[in-house]
């Protein structure tokens, strides 16, 4: 009878307990619950809207297929966020490799050289929804996170949008205490810095 | 560096500044239709009762047992194939006469009368039965056999499934 329950009163705990006995309800109301947290921090990594929701996907896939070997010991939050945070950083390193590229052949050494086997790309001009992405990103404290280094990025995000505790950030970045802290720290001062001009 | 900052400290205890700016940031959502894009992507798991019954016959399978059980069956039913076998042999000219009686006799006095003189022929076969076990004492003395072996059987297969100290697979199972 407790299974009629309305579902978004219940725990975490309880509700992945349901998805694993099988309960579609259990899936979509855990998926309801995170969408939001968990996109806005993947967007506000990779800042690109399309994407952004493709690596939810992906997310949300990884951890509702692993339901089962999810340990209750640990919070269900920490483990969603650490997959995000994850599939974001991932995607923004192999950013870095392809933008690499983008410069040219590793055995490139003369200008000529560079552009024949570098990359040949398109209209480089923003698209409407590029236009869109970048207005949506485009205020001043949106810049100066999207300037900050990915992992200064995901800790302060998860520090002053999400709410998280330092230790939740340590667990889901699997960095130490010490090391978290740090990140917030000089993530602040550089934000104080960026935003600085603004007041004036 | 900054290892000082108390874990019970709110964000914005911390850096009233920096919260103040970060909080005005809106929560970005997906598309429409996200929910069920990922729904159909995610393989549902079998019911908890399902996947015990599988995990129990997965772990007979690769402990060997499934082989203990298949022998306890085939013993089992030994002796009771045997008596039967015997019985056959020793009745088989009874049991052919009665058996060309059923068909040349009984079967048409069964499809001619077949509602208005069903007593009879269940009396008839009854007799037929009759002739063919001259001895009660006999066959009172192979269902107690029977009986006593599958019992014997059923003990066996009960401390084949449940040996002191094995330990089932669906125990290391997380629910």
């Amino acid at each position: 009878m407790h299974y009629l329950r309305d579902l978004s009163s219940v725990s975490d705990q309880e509700v992945v307990e349901r998805a694993s006995a099988g309960a579609e309800a259990a899936y979509r109301e855990l998926v309801r619950r995170y969408q939001r947290p968990v996109f806005s921090l993947i967007y506000r990594m990779v800042r690109d809207r399309e994407l952004a929701e493709d690596l939810t996907q992906e997310t949300f896939v990884k951890v509702l297929n692993a339901i089962e070997r999810y340990r209750p010991e640990y919070k269900f939050s920490s483990w969603i966020f650490k997959i995000a945070n994850n599939a974001a950083i991932d995607h923004l390193r192999r950013r870095e490799l392809d933008t690499l590229s983008l410069e040219g052949g590793p055995d490139a050494t003369t200008p000529d050289r560079m552009q024949a086997t570098s990359l040949q790309l398109g209209d480089v001009t923003e698209s409407p929804l590029e236009e869109l992405e970048a207005r949506e990103l485009g205020s001043q404290i949106e810049r100066a996170i999207g300037a900050l280094r990915p992992e200064y990025r995901s800790c302060i995000i998860m520090r002053h949008v999400e709410g998280r505790a330092y230790d939740e950030i340590a667990e889901i970045l699997d960095l130490p205490l010490g090391t978290v802290k740090t990140y917030i720290h000089r993530a602040r001062a550089e934000l104080r810095h960026t935003l600085e001009p603004l007041k004036e | 560096m900054n290892d000082q900052t108390p874990n019970a400290q709110t964000p914005a205890q911390e850096d009233p500044a920096v919260h103040r700016a970060l909080a005005t940031l809106p929560a970005f959502g997906p598309a429409t239709w996200f929910e069920d894009r990922v729904m159909s992507r995610v393989r549902r798991p079998l019911p908890p009762w399902l996947k015990q019954a599988l995990a129990g016959w997965r772990h007979y399978v690769e402990s060997g047992r499934i082989y203990g059980v298949v022998g306890a069956l085939a013993v089992g039913s030994l002796l009771p194939a045997t008596a039967a076998l015997l019985l056959a042999s020793t009745f088989r000219e009874q049991i052919g006469d009665g058996v060309a009686w059923f068909f040349s006799v009984g079967v048409p006095y069964v499809g001619a009368h077949i509602a208005a003189d069903a007593a009879e022929v269940a009396s008839e076969v009854n007799t037929m039965v009759g002739a063919l076990f001259p001895s009660t004492t006999v066959l009172a003395a192979a269902a107690a056999g029977s009986v006593v072996m599958l019992a014997g059987c059923a003990w066996g297969l009960y401390r084949t499934m449940n040996v002191r100290g094995a330990v089932r697979l669906s125990r290391y199972e997380t629910n």
